[in-house]
């Protein structure tokens, strides 16, 4: 029996649950809503299976809740968003660049970008950067002469290559 | 015996150079996520244009074997599968890499590549006949359910809850399902251009394993500059030894591998799932497996490679390509001209018996470079999370880019992983929800057709219900998920007690 006093609503588990149950929702929505039930046949299985799954989830879960005393949060969480923001970052601009400035050149300015952001604090000493650049380069370099030379495999050029 | 007369083709120094090349090269793109077997055959196919048969024959064979195994290497290494066989590798191998046993497990990768290879070659070699004949019996019904058996097994395997295994391989369907359906070409769940065309599996493979990898070092990047984790050196010889008593998890991946590789469509994407459940479910220590078992890798690898050769078994006799890579094939012997069939072997011979006496001299090829290999590759495991992060980076987008030269593929693999690293912080697990995705046309396509032809016939239930195979599959698909609740209450109830 669940009682509702007890409930940890803080736990991640149920959380997850309720997460669960969200997206299980809205493909369930997506399937349903359109009336082409022939088309939608298959997806509509898989939405109802999914929305069995994520109800017993939701149970297992608000049971095991009850057993946790203790917010099991975690604070740590928020650092290590912060910490893959910048990479985040880099990720969607050279994939937005790719197309526009070229792949190899969009390629060597992500990899360059996560070898400075990330690691050790070493911006301004000189001889760091010019061996950041150095590996961006020849790691860019080998994939072309590997891929665009040799296995004659073409990437969008842009404006730079 | 036929085979034996042959040999003497391969011995040539121009076709030991093929070998050499095929192999080092199939192992070495095998090892770059995103370049599977299929594509890298697929790119190998053009320089065959101008060679004799035999010898474009054997540089392909060479190529496919070496991908195969090559795909562990980046598993074991820095867990992003080099194609999706290689997912079940991941599972230990990377395990025992953050050990510092990485040589170790790349030693058992490619001894149990080699046993499973030279196995699944012998079947081709003196099975091939009844073989074709099991290859036919598999209808959609028995299609359908062995996607669903896959789907299950990797659920119960892949995740630390057999719940949320199941709903992540569910997850997965539902993303396969984007785009058009197989039987009507209406689209689904297509709101943007870039999802016209669905969700490639590779696209899928990539965004769902490598941009978690990635951000995940970027959270690990800082911690530790001299770099990741320790190495131990391990010796060949002393891999050796143990992998010859591991009997049980080189038999089970054998067999597995060689069943599976034969059926048609199910191809080797399940070969070592399957085996490396059916190895922790027998095991005496299940809970060992992981945390870094080298019976998973031993398993995995064995029934990855022993698919190669069963695979050629419809393809060769039926023209039925029994996976992805198959059927690249498929295309390499059309351009020179052999037609498969019946007549493949008495009027050209000489040409299938050499290429597929090759297949054994590539695995031998595959098994010394592999070893060579992992004795120098262990310094990957020292890169600073962030050069490793930034390499997967650019080699994630440069794989998922020229599967189809796809810009819509790239964004489509960067929302995926980014949804990925969020649901794998809940406990959801990527491999399930890969195999959701590979599967998932399989479990469509023969659903719709059974559906079909059970409304024409006796009703539908009744014909995805009945006949042995059926039978049994849904009993290996209910068994699986039943050990699993139980085996995981048990491991449960024993955490509790201690």
């Amino acid at each position: 029996m669940i009682k509702l006093s007890a409930i940890n609503l803080k736990s991640p588990e149920l959380a997850t649950a309720f997460y669960s149950i969200i997206v299980a929702g809205l493909f369930s929505f997506l399937s349903f809503y359109d009336t082409d039930a022939e088309n939608y046949l298959f997806p509509r299985i898989i939405a109802i299976a999914l929305m069995g799954f994520s109800v017993i989830l939701l149970i297992i879960n608000l049971q095991a809740s009850q057993a946790l005393a203790k917010d099991s949060t975690d604070d740590n969480k928020g650092n290590q968003f912060f910490k893959i923001l910048p990479g985040l970052i880099i990720g969607i601009i050279y994939m937005a660049l790719m197309d526009i400035v070229g792949f190899y050149t969009s390629s060597f300015l992500a990899f360059l970008s996560f070898l400075l952001l990330y690691g050790k604090r070493e911006m301004l000493d000189p001889k760091a950067f010019v061996k950041k650049v150095t590996v961006s380069v020849g790691f860019v370099f080998v994939l072309y002469l590997l891929f665009w030379q040799g296995l004659y495999v073409r990437t969008p050029t842009g404006w730079l290559f | 015996m036929d085979f034996l007369n042959y040999f003497g083709n391969v011995f040539t120094p121009y076709h030991l150079l093929l070998l050499f090349g095929g192999t080092t090269a199939g192992l070495i793109l095998g090892a770059l996520p995103g370049l599977s077997p299929t594509m890298a055959v697929a790119l190998v196919i053009p320089f065959t244009f101008h060679m004799e048969p035999a010898s474009g024959l054997i540089l392909l064979g060479a190529m496919y074997t070496a991908t195969v195994a090559g795909g562990a290497i980046s598993a074991i290494l820095v867990n992003v599968p080099g194609a999706p066989a290689n997912i079940a590798t991941a599972l230990d191998g990377h395990q025992m890499a953050r050990k510092g046993r990485a040589s170790e497990a790349l030693h058992y990768c490619f001894l149990s590549s080699f046993v499973g290879g030279i196995f699944g070659i012998l079947i081709l070699i003196f099975f091939t006949p009844p073989l074709a004949k099991l290859a036919l019996k598999f209808g959609p019904t028995e299609l359908f359910w062995i996607a669903i058996l896959g789907i299950t097994v990797i659920g119960t395997i892949g995740s630390k809850s057999v719940i949320k295994g199941l709903m992540a391989g569910l997850f997965g369907l539902a993303v396969s399902t984007i785009g058009d359906n197989p039987m009507l070409g209406e689209q689904r769940f297509v709101y943007s251009e870039h999802m016209e065309s669905g969700i490639h599996i590779v696209v899928a493979l990539i965004g769902l394993f490598a941009l978690p990898q990635i951000l995940t070092l970027l959270e690990e990047s800082g911690k530790s500059e001299a770099g990741m984790f320790a190495l131990s050196e391990a010796r060949w010889v002393t891999s050796l030894k143990y992998n010859v008593t591991r009997i049980k998890a080189l038999t089970m991946g054998s067999i597995i591998g060689a069943i599976v590789g034969v059926i048609p469509g199910a191809g080797g994407q399940i070969a070592g799932l399957v085996a490396y459940d059916q190895i922790k479910k027998t095991s005496k220590h299940p809970e060992k497996f992981g945390q870094g078992e080298p019976d998973g890798i031993i398993a995995a690898e064995s029934a990855n490679n022993a698919m190669v050769g069963p695979s050629l078994v419809p393809l060769l006799t039926l023209s039925i390509p029994g996976s992805p890579t198959a059927a690249v094939l498929l295309g390499g012997l059309l351009i020179h001209g052999l037609f498969p069939g019946p007549d493949l072997f008495t009027v050209h011979s000489e040409i299938i018996w050499t290429f597929i006496d090759s297949l054994i001299v590539a695995q031998v090829f595959m098994v010394v470079i592999g070893l060579f290999l992992s004795r120098h590759s262990g310094w990957i495991m020292k890169v600073p999370p962030h050069y490793m992060a930034a390499s997967i980076l650019v080699l994630a987008v440069f794989g998922t880019y020229s599967i189809q030269s796809s810009y819509s593929d790239v964004l489509l693999m960067g929302v995926l992983g980014v949804t990925m690293y969020f649901a794998s912080k809940l406990g959801f697990g990527p491999a399930p929800m890969v195999l959701g995705v590979i599967l998932g046309p399989i479990a469509e396509d023969n659903f719709l057709q059974g559906k079909l032809i059970g409304e024409a016939g006796d009703g539908v239930l009744d014909y995805f219900f009945s006949g042995p195979i059926n039978l049994t599959l849904i009993t290996a698909t209910l068994g699986s998920i039943g050990y699993s609740v139980y085996a995981s209450h048990k491991m449960k109830k024993r955490a509790m007690l201690k």
